[in-house]
């Protein structure tokens, strides 16, 4: 955990910075008393001060003070791997959204995400999947009044 | 009292108005569990439908919404980890605990009465304390309010069961998320990065959704056969609800959680969110057991789902005796009675008895229909866990998704769950808490507003906050809170064992 505290509060301490001298683009007070700069000044000093406290605290930190890991904090290539790609798929139904419509692009979202948990039947993917898409349909869009993107379907969608 | 008390129910008990109260917490239900769609979002939906209702029925519909919502939030909250509500996101810390340890429907069963009885418990305090409790509120002015938000934030040290400085920095990063968006003194647009979604700043729910339920998602991914940890879970009615141990451990954070809940709701601004927090850092700091707290008490689930609800029926307060919204949706509430051209305030009670009692009196059968409609509902919600995870986890991405996507109907709102989920799912590697950081980012506009009025008050001298009373006495509760459990310590170290030890004895 060392390491990591290491590695994240120097992340967290560029990030302090960042807000520190974006705060300065606004005005820190003026005639009228504070402006909008005071609040992010004062807090990215702080964020940074607290930053650089944990990476002090984890640099004097001794091998044998070491957190013990649990299961939960393992980091395997297998699952970075696994994780990465389910990032793909969010990424992907985020940027199909909108120009798939949102019947096809859960479709092939949840194929997709049903096949990184392992091989599954192919019945059971699109039983669930196709389901998903029409139980979307029908709860959010006919029942809730929900405006869901239609995207290649929008001709389709304009006639109902 | 007994006169008005029977005229509110003879025209809340009319058939019309029950049903009216039905179908207000049936939606507030559901509202509450998909995430995203909120009370606002559906009371300004249903908002134009009342135009041709009576303003009564109108009214007892809109409420029965919000505080139905409080309760159906709690249920994706404790089976999925998913806040369906920002007033139920730390019922997801213990609440969603209890349900990998089986004990999901206890969980939902003491939300269900906790819920209840605080309800109860807000309208008999309502009925009787509305207008000495207004005027108090009208007495806290910028100052207070800091004060009370320093306190707020204080209080997040306690929520977590991580390292301190951790909970610390994750509570101020909180806060400067906060303050993307327009600035809402000059109107500038600050951090904004020339992105037009940024303009008015992140969207709570979506980050709420990302930090607690695509979290738990990439949790669920990583387990590669996507073992079920609820296979083994009861779902009977009669072995799932609470039993006489959990109501022993549940009874004084349900009394608290209504008492303080109620009094929050009634400050503006202050509401459910800010009730269930402090609610649940309150509990922790007086159990015996502080250590249990995050590995699934059922105080953490007690406190905070009394708290918010107390904090439902208290916004009423302001609303009714003074004509001042507490917060948001009492904002469009007051917008039904103005479609009628009545309006809400001090006149209300002279002028019409009949609607200012029949409001109150409604929210008692509200209360009774939320908790005849949820309680046998509990074995079916349980029954949600033994989906296995494989099917569970697209189905929750996608719910977040939908409920992101519908709050501006912008896939940007997708991006900021991914991001955030992303950001969750580190966040539990490198062991951060996310509950300071919602917290902080919640309350993190108004503390900007109140902290800078109070310097424009005070002349640029924030000293002069000591000056006042209310506010002196909030910040030394505070500065007690934050200095006990070292003096404590040191008390311990003083008294149990020598601190150093001669290596020669």
């Amino acid at each position: 955990m060392r390491i990591r505290d290491l590695v994240s509060s120097l992340f967290f301490l560029f990030l302090g910075v960042l807000f520190l001298i974006g705060s300065f683009s606004y005005s820190i007070w003026d005639r009228y008393g504070p402006g909008p700069g005071l609040f992010p000044l004062l807090l990215g000093s702080i964020f940074s001060i607290l930053s650089l406290i944990l990476f002090l605290v984890s640099s004097l930190r001794k091998k044998h003070q070491e957190d013990e890991l649990k299961e939960s904090d393992s980091m395997k290539y297998s699952v970075i791997n696994r994780t990465f790609i389910f990032l793909c798929f969010l990424f992907g139904f985020y940027f199909l959204f909108d120009r798939l419509g949102f019947l096809f692009t859960i479709f092939f979202f949840i194929i997709g995400t049903l096949n990184l948990f392992g091989k599954r039947s192919i019945k059971l993917s699109l039983s669930v999947s196709a389901l998903t898409s029409l139980l979307t349909y029908f709860i959010f869009v006919r029942l809730l009044g929900v405006q869901l993107p239609a995207g290649i379907l929008e001709n389709v969608f304009r006639l109902y | 009292m007994v006169d008005n008390i029977i005229l509110g129910f003879s025209a809340s008990l009319t058939p019309v108005n029950l049903l009216y109260c039905l179908i207000g917490v049936t939606l507030g239900t559901i509202v509450g569990v998909l995430p995203g769609l909120g009370p606002v979002s559906s009371i300004a939906l249903l908002l134009p439908l009342t135009y041709k209702t009576d303003l009564l029925s109108a009214v007892i519909m809109l409420s029965g919404i919000y505080y139905g919502v409080q309760y159906g939030g709690t249920i994706t909250s404790v089976l999925m980890n998913i806040p369906g509500e920002a007033s139920t996101v730390v019922t997801c810390i213990d609440g969603y605990q209890m349900a990998k340890k089986g004990r999901a429907g206890a969980a939902l069963g003491i939300a269900a009465f906790g819920s209840f009885i605080a309800g109860t418990f807000g309208i008999i305090l309502l009925m009787f304390l509305a207008p000495p409790l207004a005027k108090i509120a009208l007495m806290m002015g910028p100052p207070e309010y800091t004060a009370l938000m320093i306190m707020g934030l204080s209080l997040v040290i306690y929520l977590s069961s991580k390292s301190m400085i951790k909970s610390l920095m994750m509570g101020v990063l909180g806060l400067l998320l906060g303050t993307i968006g327009m600035d809402p003194i000059s109107g500038q647009i600050r951090f904004g990065m020339g992105i037009k979604n940024l303009m008015d700043g992140v969207d709570l729910a979506p980050m709420a959704m990302g930090l607690f339920g695509l979290a738990e998602v990439f949790m669920l991914i990583e387990s590669k056969e996507g073992h079920n940890e609820f296979l083994n879970v009861k779902t009977k009615l009669r072995e799932i609800l609470p039993n006489r141990k959990d109501w022993k451990e549940s009874f004084f954070p349900i009394t608290r959680g209504s008492v303080f809940g109620f009094l929050m709701g009634i400050l503006p601004g202050g509401g459910a969110v800010m009730a269930s927090f402090i609610s649940y850092a309150m509990e922790k700091r007086l159990s015996k057991h502080p250590e249990k707290f995050g590995t699934g008490a059922i105080e953490g689930v007690a406190g905070p789902e009394s708290s918010n609800n107390a904090a439902a029926i208290g916004a009423f307060v302001p609303l009714l005796t003074l004509g001042i919204p507490a917060n948001v949706v009492m904002a469009l509430l007051i917008g039904a009675f103005m479609i009628h051209g009545v309006n809400p305030g001090p006149l209300l009670l002279r002028d019409n008895p009949v609607l200012f009692w029949g409001i109150i009196t409604s929210m008692y059968i509200g209360n009774i229909l939320l908790l005849i409609q949820n309680v046998p509902l509990i074995g079916l919600f349980v029954k949600i866990l033994k989906v296995p995870p494989k099917i569970m986890a697209p189905l929750i991405t996608v719910i977040c998704f939908i409920g992101a996507y519908g709050i501006n109907n912008s896939v940007s709102g997708i991006l900021i769950v991914i991001i955030f989920g992303t950001m969750g799912y580190l966040m539990r590697k490198f062991r951060y808490d996310p509950a300071p950081l919602i917290l902080a980012f919640v309350l993190g506009p108004l503390m900007e507003d109140t902290l800078r009025q109070s310097m424009m008050l005070f002349r640029g001298d924030i000293l002069q906050i000591f000056q006042r009373p209310i506010a002196t006495a909030l910040l030394g509760i505070t500065l007690f809170l934050i200095i006990s459990p070292l003096i404590t310590k040191l008390f311990k170290l003083r008294f149990s064992k020598p601190i150093f030890i001669d290596d020669n004895t």
